[in-house]
């Protein structure tokens, strides 16, 4: 039972309409956040909304002493992308995909995806993760047959992406879920690479990962505080971080 | 002996170094029948700038890494859960990840003879 949250977006920029809308969430190796702000950078998205809700909990990012919101949407080049900066409980992500599917509806979107990690005991000795997609429905098949990942195969996930996948379906949005091998404890460059390389098909922007890898140990550092505190989110997940697929 | 050693240490890194960032490395445990492994993310670390000990039941890691122009120390003192063999611990860095294996020591049990 997702609990009623007063979310709010807030767009600060003119209306725009873009058919794509990318989820970046803290989560296991913090691939999400990781790509997205790397897509965001690389492609000079700007800050259409802001997001916020009394419900979250009282944590504010602060850039350069200016307090900011946890979450915010970037826009351009026809992407919508939604960044957590913080770590929200597993309730407070779930109201948090219900309320931003909704707005995207509004905005006569036409695919939604989300980009997780999945963790892998073994990614020490991998130079490549795998890179695995789950479709919502055949439309969306359609759309992001184009996306360099495997189908997963049968199996179960869980946790935000579950939640994701199964309000999409509710909606009739088509949803895509790209699922990488990361590490389980510690943010992953890497892997947030390999997610923006098998998405470069959808997102129809030639994003270079090459910065990305180059500032990788910069990116590790910086954001240890953060995976911190989605592990604790993570390890409160059903299932949690080492079964959030189970083939 | 190794929470006195861990404490004079602590001391004279941060009379050495009191200008330089030290960060508790982010790490992951896993315990199998027969080991312990411990992963510990240091980013931006050399071979020759990282320092393990192991004792009977912890390990201690340093090491000094630049990142992005800064000097950062790790520093992680790590209790573990079971008595380990410290003669026979093995450590691999890659990519700033280093993984630490320990066998943990079997337990022995001798027969108790009830008067």
């Amino acid at each position: 039972m997702v609990p009623f949250l007063s979310i709010e977006i807030v767009e600060i920029t003119p209306e725009e309409r873009c058919e794509t809308l990318l989820f970046g969430f803290p989560g296991v190796g913090l691939v999400g956040v990781i790509s997205t702000d790397h897509i965001i950078k690389a492609a000079s998205l700007k800050r259409t909304a802001k997001v916020d809700s009394r419900e979250f909990p009282p944590i504010v990012r602060v850039v350069n002493g200016m307090a900011a919101e946890p979450i915010s949407i970037y826009s351009g080049s026809g992407l919508y992308v939604m960044k957590g900066d913080v770590a929200l409980p597993l309730q407070s992500t779930m109201g948090l995909i219900t309320f931003t599917l909704d707005w995207f509806v509004k905005k006569k979107g036409k695919l939604a995806v989300m980009i997780e990690g999945i963790a892998s005991e073994n990614r020490l000795n991998k130079e490549k993760p795998e890179v695995f997609k789950i479709y919502s429905d055949e439309e969306a098949k359609e759309l992001a047959i184009n996306v360099s990942a495997k189908p997963l195969p049968e199996g179960f996930v869980s946790g935000h992406i579950a939640y994701f996948i199964r309000e999409a379906i509710y909606r009739g949005i088509p949803a895509v879920a790209v699922l990488v091998e990361c590490f389980p404890a510690y943010p992953d460059p890497g892997a947030a690479a390999e997610a923006i390389e098998s998405l470069k098909p959808v997102i129809n922007l030639d994003i270079d990962v090459n910065p990305l890898i180059e500032r990788s140990e910069v990116v590790r550092h910086k954001m240890r505080e953060l995976m911190r505190q989605a592990m604790q989110v993570v390890q409160q997940t059903p299932g949690k971080a080492e079964s959030l697929y189970i083939g | 002996m190794t929470e006195r050693w861990y404490i004079r240490y602590h001391r004279t890194y941060w009379e050495v170094h009191p200008e330089e960032e030290v960060v508790e490395p982010l790490m992951e445990i896993r315990v199998s029948d027969k080991e312990i492994k411990i992963c510990f993310d240091v980013p931006g670390v050399d071979k020759s700038s990282l320092d393990v000990q192991a004792s009977d039941n912890s390990i201690v890691l340093r090491a000094i890494a630049r990142i992005g122009g800064r000097t950062v120390i790790y520093f992680k003192h790590v209790n573990l859960p079971m008595e380990i063999d410290p003669e026979r611990v093995r450590a691999r860095l890659t990519s700033g990840v280093l993984e630490i294996v320990a066998p943990i020591r079997p337990r022995g049990f001798r027969k108790v003879s009830v008067e």
